[in-house]
């Protein structure tokens, strides 16, 4: 037998107790794609086209490095754990100057969700081919390769989901009873660094726990036994959350400071609600219309039209067994995209969206894994003539290369992902581009900033200066105290020559124009040596030594 | 049974009475050829006869009419002018004295040696001789002689070396020591609530590093050891090759001249698993006619017993069963059967032990080698009273409990022992798989009954009165326990234990240090008293430092800043160590997959600490109490990990 179709039949083989034949290979394949995909966009740059991304690398660096370090500049605008995660890269200044250290995390994330989706398609029952297609959808999906060479948040949050329901699909399809133990750490673990890294997974512990609960009831499982499995589960990503809500009291007395605070969501929507620019909320059919296209241009119309099928030929096939359960799982993020979106907690905006345009787009991201399952489970389920089935495999293959092509074709025009980031480029062009002004003469001497007065302004990474020579928000007193008397803290100064009259949040109100901008005695000391726009550098006069 | 010094004609008078064919006869004087032992012996290893048939055989040819104890006891009072284990070594016992003499019943042939030997108690006596199995000897010994072997087994180490036995628990002294650490604690927090934590926290991170720094540092003595073992191993053979010898040293035994070799396997309530143990032990590569095995049951254990009985175990293996007395404890248990060993060696197996099937000609190997290393070479080593072999566990990725109890056994066998063994600091024996010279081991004064971790404190005792432990290469596939309640209570004894064994041998600490010198020292405060009080400060450590400062500042303890940055080094990097060092020796041992599993040891130690305070406890109010570990629970299960 040659060394191909051995592997072939190891790839496609059904697993044998915990093991899953070709996991690890998988995991360096989808490593390896996202390592491909980085090497493109570090190279054209487009890794740092979103503010998000940058202001990601920013948090996370200056856990470390920082006039305030410590985990209280992990903040409460984003869960902790993606900065978390960084922390290790972007302390190398290259790593965090590039964003190659995201490429890092994010190449790794694609290779556990990867690996993750093999696994959950063994548990089901796919046979190899189906497992084919399932992971080619994942890893010819061009948006998602961007977004794992970007320090945004969809890798780490598609990584854990994943591998949170392979955990699950291993514990409901095992021949023998695994131990609560065994769901804490393959199914608890990774819902508990979901719930630290994005809420959608806070919907899916709800909806795991609903599916151990199910099947333990159909095992016939006693009530106590049943409860302890849920808890099980539970254990982690409640200690997770909890640690969370204790993490807010702490540091801004208020544990759902996430949910209310300046620096929240629901601020953030608040003004497109006063604006009148959030129509989804308290419509579902728009949420869905709108949802829907996300996922359309996202998924790609070939694998879409492959999970249609599938799904109705799961649901025929399997009802609501536990297998089938696996799979909608994969869905609650999708579900809770939709809920979210009806409710006003998120805003979403496309092509069907009103008004329209590309924002958040990227959110449904997490519906890939789910799409490719339910194509696989298409595939592997049927039952035809070798050469048939060969040939099929063929055309989808064909199918999803022409998806490949039609998106890059136009990547800008057809895929929300690219165009929302390369959109937030071009806003915040001249900003960037005073950012590598101050990054290319830079000669020593405190910046002081301040990072949150708009989304242009999260540029540190491409200034490349150690954070702890920021006088920012972050640095808390010492931020005061430069606003106070800048002369004698800092050499350079960056803010906006003249406050912007709307903000799009609260909290975005430049501190430093508001202190600065029309101080005689600053302006007698600091000249204005560049300028983009609206936004300005000065440099202080004298008093470099 | 020492049957016939010429086997030739029994085997004769048992192929013309028909007992046994040409075939049998064959294959028997083959094996004795190669394993030696009794002719006798070997038929009935083999299941050719029966032992009444052999010994039936053997009455005539003695000429010594077969006599049963069981139906006709013997005299209590005369049994017992011989001691126990003379009869037992000897095979003798005398009978009755009647009208005409003394009567002798004897497994042994009649002779000038027996005469001897009977001359020597019963002088001046012409004793008449009657013959009787090698097992109504055993039975009419065990029966006569109960309140001696009662007394070995339970009291004999209290009475002789009470400062060696743990029977009267901790000293005046000793108890009063954790409620003084309370009381103290207590008051300085009503007079200083802030120096009172820091002082509090401090020493807790103290002990807890200790406990860390022996525990690596050990550790990383382990791969030095490996080294340093097999250069020497190549320097000898390279010199003697060099010499024209052969590479690899023969200790010039031929098989047929292999040691006795005692097994002892104390069960309890373990029906379930009976038959596995002998399997398990069939499995050994070692001459079964060389073989000792006693499966040690407790008299109340009846359905052990009649599962053990009706499994008709194989001739090499006897079936003790331990009379009740205090404490009911494995020690006791091994005590009583230590008196009817036969062996040179004596090692422990638990009911559930696989052991590798070289393992006790390696032992073997070990306790020669030191022997020619010390009479030939000159060598100034102490003589070895113990070799210990690893254990590893063959059910490992049962659940995760399972996981985290291999991670530990790797960390503790393929790396701790080793690098202990390399810096001369006395070994804690594990409860199984420790090979002792039987008369080291009785000079010793055996295992203490009241001591529930008794090779812990065996293997310091044995340093103490100048015997040397050490390890083999060798392994013993061990089942881990996979639920949550039952590890607890056995982790309960096993901390009680070393906290009892630190009691025991500190009580006069001069004398202790002075026996076991430095290394012993430091093996008794790095290990036997930093083990359990790490576990105690576990708690504090990380409520203080991981909970209370990193991330988290509910109750606004504003302690001093170098006893939180301590803290927080010590807690972090402490465990970073230890997890480093498991995950490596765990993924040597067996593999990644259970390796890995090392990053929840900062988990795994709040048990160890739920089992530290639970044994605190006990040892104040119940020392002996022994807390059994089920074993079976995993049942068929076998895990790929180990290989």
């Amino acid at each position: 037998m040659s060394l191909w179709r051995r592997a072939w039949q190891g790839f496609g083989a059904p697993p044998r107790g915990r093991r899953v034949a070709g996991t690890v290979w998988v995991f360096g394949l989808g490593a390896a794609a996202g390592a491909a995909a980085s090497v493109w966009t570090v190279h054209t740059g487009s890794n740092l086209d979103y503010g998000d991304a940058m202001a990601h690398l920013t948090i996370s660096r200056r856990i470390l490095d920082s006039m305030n370090p410590g985990l209280q500049q992990l903040g409460t605008v984003w869960l902790p754990l993606p900065h978390l995660l960084l922390l290790p890269f972007v302390m190398n200044l290259w790593l965090f100057k590039t964003g190659v250290a995201a490429c890092i995390v994010g190449s790794l994330c694609l290779g556990t969700a990867a690996a993750s989706l093999h696994r959950i398609m063994a548990r089901i029952g796919i046979d190899g081919l189906g497992r084919l297609v399932g992971l080619a959808i994942l890893l010819t999906n061009l948006s998602l390769l961007y977004a794992c060479t970007t320090a945004l948040t969809e890798p780490v949050l598609i990584a854990t989901l994943t591998t949170c329901v392979a955990g699950l699909a291993g514990w409901a399809t095992s021949e023998r009873r695994l131990s609560g133990g065994e769901l804490a750490v393959f199914a608890g673990i990774p819902a508990g660094m979901g719930v630290l890294t994005r809420y959608e997974a806070w919907a899916l512990v709800v909806s795991g726990t609903i599916f151990v609960a199910f099947v333990c009831v159909r095992r016939g499982e006693t009530l106590r036994r049943t409860a302890a499995y849920c808890a099980s589960f539970l254990a982690v990503p409640a200690t997770a959350i909890g640690w969370w809500l204790a993490y807010n009291t702490a540091w801004y007395g208020n544990p759902v400071e996430f949910l209310t605070g300046d620096y929240s969501a629901a601020a953030f929507t608040e003004v497109f609600i006063e604006q009148g620019q959030l129509t989804t909320k308290g419509n579902l059919g728009l949420s869905f219309q709108v949802l829907s296209w996300a996922i359309l241009e996202t998924s790609g119309v070939v694998p879409l039209l492959l999970a249609g099928a599938g799904l109705v030929v799961l649901t025929i096939q399997r009802g609501i067994d536990d297998r089938a359960l696996v799979v909608w799982l994969l869905g609650t993020s999708t579900a809770f995209l939709l809920f979210s979106l009806t409710t006003g907690q998120h805003i979403m905006v496309n092509d069907r969206s009103l008004p329209t345009g590309a924002y958040n787009n990227r959110y449904v991201l997490s519906a890939v894994p789910w799409v490719a399952v339910l194509a696989a489970y298409l595939v592997g389920q049927w039952r035809a003539a070798a050469a048939a089935r060969t040939v099929a495999t063929v055309l989808i293959g064909a199918g999803l290369a022409w998806q490949v092509v039609w998106w890059g074709d136009a990547p800008e025009e057809r895929m929300t992902v690219i165009q929302e980031g390369r959109e937030v480029a071009r806003a915040a062009a001249e900003t960037r581009d005073l950012a590598r002004w101050l990054g290319e003469h830079y000669d020593g001497g405190r910046i002081l900033l301040d990072e949150s007065a708009g989304n242009e302004f999260a540029f540190q990474p491409l200034v490349g200066v150690p954070l702890s020579d920021y006088y920012n928000r972050s640095s808390g007193d010492h931020f005061d105290e430069a606003l106070a008397d800048p002369f004698g803290h800092v050499r350079w100064v960056v803010m906006h020559r003249a406050q912007l009259v709307s903000s799009s949040t609260k909290s975005s109100v430049d501190l430093v124009t508001e202190a600065l901008s029309d101080d005689p005695q600053f302006h007698a000391r600091y000249e204005l040596v560049h300028t983009a726009g609206n936004v300005g550098i000065y440099r202080r006069i004298g008093g470099d030594t | 049974m020492t049957a016939t010094s010429s086997p030739l004609p029994i085997g004769q008078a048992l192929l013309r009475a028909g007992l046994i064919d040409e075939a049998q006869l064959d294959a028997a004087l083959t094996r004795q050829r190669t394993e030696g032992g009794p002719l006798g012996h070997q038929l009935l290893l083999a299941g050719a006869l029966t032992r009444l048939q052999l010994y039936d055989a053997l009455a005539t040819a003695w000429e010594a009419p077969r006599i049963d104890l069981i139906a006709e006891p013997p005299d209590g009072l005369l049994l017992r002018t011989v001691p126990y284990h003379v009869s037992l070594r000897d095979g003798w016992v005398a009978h009755h004295r009647g009208s005409d003499g003394l009567v002798v019943a004897t497994a042994t042939p009649p002779g000038e040696a027996l005469s001897a030997a009977v001359e020597e108690y019963f002088p001046g006596e012409s004793p008449r001789y009657r013959t009787t199995t090698d097992w109504d000897i055993w039975q009419a010994v065990e029966k006569a002689h109960r309140d001696d072997l009662l007394f070995e087994s339970q009291d004999r180490l209290a009475e002789d070396s009470p400062l060696h036995s743990a029977k009267s628990g901790l000293t005046s002294w000793q108890l009063r020591i954790p409620l003084l650490i309370g009381a103290v604690v207590l008051v300085g927090l009503l007079l200083s609530t802030i120096l009172s934590f820091a002082i509090v926290i401090t020493v807790a991170n103290i002990v807890f590093l200790t406990s860390i720094l022996f525990k690596t540092v050990a550790a990383c003595r382990a791969p030095l050891r490996r080294r340093r073992i097999l250069r020497q191993t190549l320097a000898e053979m390279q010199e003697r090759v060099r010499r024209g010898l052969p590479p690899v040293r023969d200790s010039g035994r031929p098989e047929s001249d292999l040691p006795i070799y005692t097994i002892l396997m104390p069960v309890y309530r373990e029906a379930n698993i009976v038959e596995k143990l002998i399997t398990n032990i069939g499995s050994l590569d070692y001459p079964k006619s060389k073989l000792d095995v006693l499966l040690l049951m407790e008299a109340d254990d009846h359905e052990t017993i009649e599962v053990a009985k009706s499994m008709r175990p194989p001739e090499y293996i006897r079936l003790v069963v331990v009379p009740p007395g205090h404490p009911q404890t494995k020690p006791r248990a091994c005590n009583y059967g230590l008196a009817f060993a036969r062996g040179e060696y004596v090692v422990i197996y638990d009911a559930e032990d696989r052991p590798e099937s070289l393992q006790l000609r390696k032992s073997v190997e070990a306790f020669e080698r030191d022997e020619f290393e010390r009479t030939q070479l000159g060598a100034t080593q102490h003589p070895l009273a113990c070799v210990q072999a690893s254990l590893h566990y063959f059910n490992a990725d049962y659940n995760v409990l399972t996981r985290m109890f291999a991670v530990e056994y790797a960390h503790w066998f393929e790396a701790m022992l080793p690098g202990m063994d390399d810096s001369g600091i006395p070994l804690p024996l594990g409860g199984t798989s420790n090979h002792f010279h039987t008369d080291r081991l009785r000079e010793l004064g055996a295992w203490d009954p009241f001591n529930v971790t008794e090779d812990a404190d065996l293997g310091l005792r044995a340093s103490v009165l100048g015997y040397r432990v050490t390890v083999i290469d060798s392994t013993t596939g061990e089942e881990a326990c996979s639920q949550t309640a039952a590890w607890i209570r056995q982790r309960t004894r096993w901390i009680k234990g070393y906290m009892v064994t630190a009691a025991v041998n500190t009580r006069h600490p001069l004398q202790f240090a002075r026996d076991v010198r430095l290394p012993g020292v430091i093996g008794m405060l790095g290990l036997i008293m930093a083990t359990p009080l790490a576990f105690l400060v576990y708690p504090i450590c990380l409520g203080f430092t991981a909970l209370t400062y990193v991330g988290v500042r509910f109750i606004g303890l504003e302690l001093p800043g170098w006893v939180v940055a301590t803290s927080v080094v010590t807690m972090v990097f402490g465990n970073l160590l230890m997890i480093l060092s498991a995950m490596v020796a765990t993924t040597w041992r067996y593999n990644w997959r259970i390796g890995i599993f090392a990053v929840f040891s900062p988990i795994y130690w709040v048990l160890h600490s739920i089992a530290a305070w639970r044994a605190l406890f006990q040892v104040i109010r119940d020392p002996h109490r022994w807390e059994k570990t089920p074993h079976g629970l995993t049942e068929d299960y076998e895990s790929e990990a180990h290989l």
